[in-house]
């Protein structure tokens, strides 16, 4: 049952060109960004990786000198950067990515990659962050209103609550159909982690959860966002079927503000 | 009921419409139509559902251009000239669509306006009036109207633009018996006015009571058409079911 | 005719209580961009304002100073006293060189978060000097503030899309439209009118508050006004009606489709997002691929190095000095003295480090180039990048202040340079360790100061503003054409009735 719901589900999908085609060009982007986002991680931790080794060299091979010179000669870090932020670099393109140690003397972190860029570049570049983040929502919304859309139309949308089907099923027929299409999104950054975490120790495996759930809640997010307006079409339909969730877009509006804050404050972490 | 003798216009057709075809695609959708409606007259169209009755009225319109044949309203050519055939023409469809935020006498005062028309504040009241929309409703918004009131406005924007033609598409469908008879009786009002009017419509009932001329189509053609003089001789019902089985439609 | 109709389609948003929300949120959103450019420019005017009076405090101070220098008996170490050019030059000299906010700032905050905007001067090597600090919160900087620029650039067009996509295509939804055209209304001149009436309602309010504010923000900050910035805020009023004009344009071509509103809302925040966010994203993509920059880590590893090399081999720095500068050669002799020491220093640091620098430098032109032609992909970076120069608080205008304090540094490096090689060739700076140490500087007033430039960055911010014009211009005359052709649909595609 659910599966042959979930099969017409699916050609609807597949029938409407104008999504497939978002589909393709979205998952494109994110492969970009993904493969863009991780080059420039690999570049970025070699170079730090090799001078922070240079710069202790540096530190050993000094040579005698008075202690005060010394303590002025110094040390420089060089932020590190947990795999993670291949996919959600945050707000470490304006963090300086180094610091200045020094005696009795307090530097701020300094080069910030959002210095040695043209202005255009604060318009944002292709990561898959930005694409979870901002186009995903895009994509769900377009989805679900192309389901409603379609069988409104048609006016299939009062047959199928007419044969006995419960608004409810319905409900939870639409999601999970949004919400398989939504996954393919994350099924390449799903495909990096997974590498990652073969391959690279350095991932915290709890930070690794913790993002996947909530990109996970994310899309659910607007999954039930998308249904709980579209109602107003099955309220066209079925007059009165839908007052079970009609509550749900004010708590859902709370949800976005708490995820959306936690999000950043998660990217914000991993950096 | 038969008013024709009384009207004064009786030299040419308001409305003529002559051997008009229309296709679209492979699909013939009207052929070689004729048909007129005089001054005061009205004209039913009767027939199954994409017999060609809407692509008649839209080609009366000027919604649509015939690819052949000719139509005119009070003289002046549809296609040809255009807005000075829409001006001499009112439209009234199944739904009469007004904007539901403003009232019943703004939606009149606009469409009129459009239509060249400024009325007077007693003018329009005056038209709102005679077709009997309830002196409360006036100045209330059109989304607290009933279908039926809309289709007086409806009325109404055919009077206040002195529209000599009035085409009509499905009037009546939706509309309960006695809304339907009030607006039967505004357009048999209209007609003896002498305006002309072209209905279609799928209410046999009603066509054969306010109808001086009664057509049906089948497969874009008019297969019968049935004076004002036999209207009340004959069974309109089997008439129509006979054309329609002759036609292996219905 | 034309009356009747915007003054009904007024009626109509007044009574879908569209009208007051609209004109409010448009409003209260020009407002609460420009108020936060404002304060922006205000604290940056405060500082100025501050480090001006400092920077003559100093001055004053310096002066005094030297007049009391007879009276103290005891010598002063050279680093703590002003009259004695190494100290001077090296630590205590108060020189700044600042880039005060353009008249027209308030209008974006641009790139005004990411780079200083005062330098303080020192005879140091020009990477000690030219130092950036990061004191914006980075988040702040990330997600970037909401001023007028942001609200002009993304949510305008969004305010546009949401009055405009269900113009005509609502009353086609509602079948209201074959009743309006037998009346004689055409379905082009209903759309043209609905969309004027519409535009108006977000757009007035919007382009009154800009005008009124920029052209009151001088005054706030005490500065006059010529008919040439009344030109430029004409230009920037232009601008933002030349850019709503193609998010209009781009709404009339999706309506003259002739699809329900529906479609049209979910087509236009498709191209809006396409616009505004995706083709953006890609293209800086594509930026940072062709032309990528040095890593920035390099540069500190070869600074370092630089750095330790220089001081290792203080000798053959010295002699490199000599070699590059054989006009000084002759005092040659009396060149062991720290200060000329540090000044060959500063000299061989910063000449390693010129083949790096001219790389980033390079790069960074090759960007932009590449940026400049990407940006006509898409009208939303187009404005952007016009109306952050307009504002003054480009990448341009802060390369061109970088420059000039360089410039200035050199000339502060090459001043100081002399008088320090001078002194030291009269011995000032060897006297016995209990002798007071001359005079050795005491040109407070005429030593090089920085010189401001806003002249030409209000010049550039003029030509910009005109190409930006000429290149929407452009852009909106072919999307004229694309409406025009589908208007021509939108009347065929009512004509033909559904069957």
């Amino acid at each position: 049952m659910l599966m042959a719901s979930f099969q017409k589900e699916w050609l609807l999908f597949r029938r409407d060109g104008r999504l497939v085609w978002l589909l393709l060009t979205l998952f494109t982007m994110m492969l970009l960004g993904i493969a863009s986002s991780s080059y420039q991680y690999q570049q970025a931790q070699l170079l730090k990786t090799q001078t922070q080794v240079a710069e202790r060299d540096r530190w050993l091979n000094q040579g005698e000198k008075n202690p005060h010179s010394a303590a002025h000669y110094g040390v420089y870090l060089f932020k590190p950067e947990t795999p993670l932020a291949v996919i959600d670099p945050g707000a470490s393109g304006y963090l300086g990515d180094v610091l200045f140690l020094e005696a009795h003397k307090r530097n701020t972190p300094v080069f910030a990659n959002s210095q040695d860029s043209i202005e255009l570049q604060r318009l944002g570049t292709l990561n898959p962050a930005a694409i979870l983040q901002l186009l995903l929502p895009l994509f769900v919304i377009l989805c679900g209103f192309g389901f409603f859309a379609a069988e409104r139309e048609q006016g299939t949308l009062r047959m199928l609550l007419l044969s006995g089907k419960t608004p409810r099923q319905l409900f939870l027929q639409k999601a999970a159909a949004l919400l398989s299409f939504s996954l393919l999104f994350l099924l390449p950054v799903t495909a990096y982690c997974g590498l990652m975490l073969f391959t690279n120790g350095d991932l915290d495996s709890y930070r690794l959860i913790g993002m996947g759930l909530l990109y996970f809640g994310y899309v659910i997010f607007w999954i039930l966002l998308t249904l709980s307006w579209l109602r107003y079409f099955l309220d066209i339909a079925h007059p009165g079927s839908f007052h079970g969730y009609q509550n749900s877009a004010a708590i859902l509006d709370g949800a976005a503000h708490f995820l959306g804050r936690h999000l950043i404050d998660n990217s914000q972490a991993g950096n | 009921m038969n008013s024709l003798g009384t009207m004064k216009n009786l030299d040419r057709p308001v409305i003529s419409v002559t051997r008009v075809s229309k296709r679209f695609g492979a699909v013939t959708a009207v052929d070689q139509i004729d048909l007129t409606v005089n001054a005061g007259e009205i004209h039913a169209l009767l027939g199954p559902n994409g017999a060609g009755k809407s692509t008649t009225l839209n080609c009366v319109l000027g919604f649509l251009h015939p690819d052949a044949g000719r139509i005119e309203v009070a003289g002046f050519d549809t296609v040809t000239h255009k807005p000075d055939a829409r001006a001499q023409l009112a439209y009234i469809p199944e739904q009469v669509a007004l904007y539901p935020q403003l009232t019943g006498y703004e939606n009149l005062d606009y469409l009129s306006r459009l239509a060249g028309h400024v009325r007077s504040a007693g003018e329009l009241t005056g038209i709102l009036e005679r077709v009997q929309l309830q002196p409360g409703a006036i100045h209330r918004r059109v989304n607290t109207y009933s279908k039926g009131m809309r289709q007086k406005v409806g009325i109404a924007v055919a009077l206040a633009k002195n529209a000599k033609a009035l085409i009509l598409d499905e009037p009546t469908s939706g509309l309960d018996p006695s809304a339907s008879y009030e607006f039967s009786q505004l357009i048999k009002e209209l007609a003896a006015q002498g305006s002309a009017i072209l209905m279609a419509t799928h209410d046999l009932f009603r066509a054969q009571e306010d109808a001086h001329r009664i057509s049906i189509y089948n497969s874009g053609k008019i297969v019968r058409s049935i004076g004002s003089e036999l209207i009340n001789e004959i069974d309109l019902e089997q008439t129509y079911l006979q054309q329609c089985r002759e036609a292996e439609v219905c | 005719m034309i009356k009747t109709i915007i003054y009904h389609e007024f009626l109509n948003l007044y009574r879908e209580r569209m009208a007051l929300l609209l004109v409010l949120v448009a409003s209260g959103l020009t407002l609460l961009g420009l108020f936060n450019g404002q304060e922006r420019v205000n604290e940056q005017q405060r500082t100025i304002n501050k480090i001006a009076n400092e920077q003559q405090q100093a001055i004053e101070k310096a002066r005094a100073e030297l007049q009391q220098r007879g009276a103290h008996k005891t010598p002063r170490n050279w680093w703590d006293d002003v009259a004695d050019v190494r100290g001077y030059a090296f630590y205590l000299m108060v020189d700044y060189a600042v880039k005060p906010p353009s008249l027209l700032a308030p209008l974006a905050i641009g790139q005004s978060d990411l780079y200083p905007y005062f330098f303080r001067m020192q005879v140091d090597t020009k990477q000690a000097v030219l130092q950036e600090k990061n004191t914006e919160h980075p988040l702040v900087r990330a997600v970037g503030q909401f001023d007028l620029c942001y609200f002009l650039v993304f949510i305008l067009p969004l305010l546009l899309i949401t009055i405009n996509f269900n113009a005509v295509a609502q009353e086609r939804e509602r079948d209201q439209l074959k009743l309006l055209i037998v009346q004689g209304l055409s379905p082009t001149r209903l759309l043209l009118l609905q969309l004027a009436t519409r535009t108006g309602l977000v757009l007035l309010p919007v382009l009154l508050i800009t005008g009124l504010w920029l052209i009151g923000s001088p005054a706030l900050m005490h500065k006059d006004v010529d008919i040439g910035f009344l030109l430029q805020v004409a230009g920037v009023l232009l601008m933002i009606g030349a850019y709503s004009l193609f998010w209009i344009l781009l709404s009339a071509w999706c309506i003259a489709k002739g699809k329900s509103p529906a479609h049209n809302a979910t087509v236009l925040v498709a191209c809006w997002l396409l616009l505004a966010v995706a083709i953006p994203m890609v293209s800086n993509t594509l930026v940072n691929f062709l032309a990528p920059l040095p890593s920035r880590i390099t540069y500190i590893n070869d600074l370092r190095t630089a750095t330790d090399q220089v001081e290792r081999n203080s000798e053959k720095t010295l002699a490199g000095f000599f070699q590059d500068h054989p006009e000084l050669a002759q005092h040659q002799a009396s060149s062991q003295d720290y200060a000329l020491v540090k000044i060959a220093k500063i000299d061989a640091i910063e000449k390693s480090m010129r083949g790096l620098e001219q790389e980033f430098s390079t790069q960074l032109d090759a960007q932009y180039r590449i940026g400049n032609r990407l940006k006509w992909l898409s009208p939303a970076s187009l404005f952007y990048q016009s109306l952050i120069t307009v504002s003054g608080n480009g990448l341009a205008q802060q390369r061109d202040f970088l420059q000039r304090v360089e410039a200035h540094h050199r000339a502060l490096r090459h001043y100081f340079q002399q008088k320090i090689i001078a002194a030291n060739e009269r011995g000032d700076f060897n006297v016995c360790a209990t002798c007071q140490t001359p005079v050795t500087f005491a040109d407070f007033d005429t030593q090089p100061r920085f010189a401001l430039a806003e002249h030409k960055d209000a010049q550039s911010g003029v030509v910009n503003s005109g190409l930006f014009l000429l290149g929407v211009l452009f852009i909106n005359v072919l999307m004229a054409a694309l409406v025009l052709m589908a208007g021509f649909r939108l009347n065929n595609s009512i004509e033909v009735s559904r069957q």
